[in-house]
């Protein structure tokens, strides 16, 4: 990333260069090499757009996100941890979709709120084949990925606006047999702020201010909404029972 | 915190210390987030730690520090002194807190 009197540059070699002009609010998109129309358009909605949000004051968080029983589970990890094959099989099961991504946090009366960047559900070939409808329609991500983006439509469970935060979910895959025990056990308040804060988009990870205004913001709604660590195998035929755990959680912590 | 044996651990006791700059605290219910942005740190404190950590103002002593703590919580001396020892070395270690005389045990 580059910075040049307060604007920013977001290079991604070979593909495209993505700016962004504080004073007007735009971003605009340079292919710079043979880039598709979905690679351009990944890369601005996944990559520019909640960087850009958070320059405009929001806090945007890495986490996939559903809503059940009218509140919004957020699940937080790695890349490649299994946050969009966790969300997609909730959305599998009748839960409407946030996204498998990005979310705005947000603050609403006395409590905390999620908003989807955008409404999106990206999966590998294998997550698709598992926990997606067979017949739902799908477009590549990018040119340079096997992920496939599911086109979602007006049929589909989508919610596009703000939802109460109801639990907070750190998915920990463990490197264990399928027969070992799913598991989710409540992080500490501060454990929880951590990993918030790691999940951030910043336009400029360097600065200390948004750093520190994101940092309060985490612990915020660590405060408010209980979080826990959801470990289990890598291994598809699991994930009922990850659903089932995180269902016990939601209405554990709507209790 | 454990116990640990060595020099510098033995010194981290004799400086007084103070909140380097640029690291940003926030408090939760069961303690407090530290984060260095310099380091890339976060580094999360129990309430002893944050009651501790708070008192690295840049003039109170260890031995002190140590005092407030045996008031404050159910502890005793030898614990008290010996996981003051570790934080110290931690914090230090990680870019969090730095001594404020000359000779720091921050390299």
């Amino acid at each position: 990333m580059y910075r040049t009197k307060g604007d920013f540059l977001l290079r991604f070699p070979g593909l495209a260069d993505i700016s962004y002009v504080r004073a007007d609010r735009q971003i605009a998109v340079d292919a710079t090499g043979p880039a598709s129309a979905e690679t351009l358009e990944h890369l601005l909605l996944d990559q520019a757009l909640p960087r850009a949000i958070s320059d405009l004051g929001r806090t945007v968080i890495h986490a996939g996100a559903v809503r059940i029983n009218g509140r919004a589970a957020l699940f937080l990890g790695e890349s490649g941890a299994g946050k969009s094959t966790l969300v997609a099989s909730l959305f599998g099961t009748g839960h409407a979709l946030l996204s498998d991504d990005a979310v705005v946090l947000g603050k609403r009366d006395d409590y905390q709120t999620a908003l989807a960047t955008y409404p999106s559900l990206r999966l590998w070939p294998s997550s698709l084949e598992s926990v997606a409808d067979p017949a739902a329609q799908v477009a590549p991500m990018a040119h340079y990925s096997a992920k496939r983006r599911l086109l979602l439509d007006s049929e589909d469970r989508i919610e596009v606006g703000d939802v109460r935060i109801g639990g907070l979910f750190v998915i920990n895959i463990a490197d264990v047999g399928i027969e070992s025990p799913v598991t989710a056990t409540r992080l500490p308040e501060r454990d929880a702020t951590i990993e918030l804060v790691k999940a951030g988009f910043r336009l400029d990870p360097t600065d200390p201010v948004v750093a520190a205004r994101d940092m309060q913001r985490a612990a915020e709604v660590a405060k408010a909404v209980p979080a826990w660590r959801l470990t289990y195998p890598r291994d598809f035929s699991v994930l009922g029972h990850v659903r089932d755990a995180i269902l016990a959680k939601m209405n554990e912590g709507a209790g | 915190m454990g116990r640990h044996a060595g020099t510098d651990f033995e010194d981290a006791l004799k400086h007084t210390y103070r909140h380097r700059k640029g690291v940003s605290v926030a408090e939760v219910d069961d303690g407090a987030v530290l984060l260095s942005l310099d380091k890339g740190v976060y580094y999360g404190l129990n309430p002893t730690a944050l009651f501790i950590f708070q008192q690295f103002d840049g003039t109170k002593s260890c031995d002190a520090i140590i005092e407030m703590v045996l008031d404050v919580f159910d502890a005793d001396r030898a614990a008290a002194t010996a996981d003051l020892t570790t934080l110290v070395h931690d914090l230090v270690a990680n870019g969090l807190i730095a001594a404020v005389d000359a000779d720091a045990v921050s390299r």
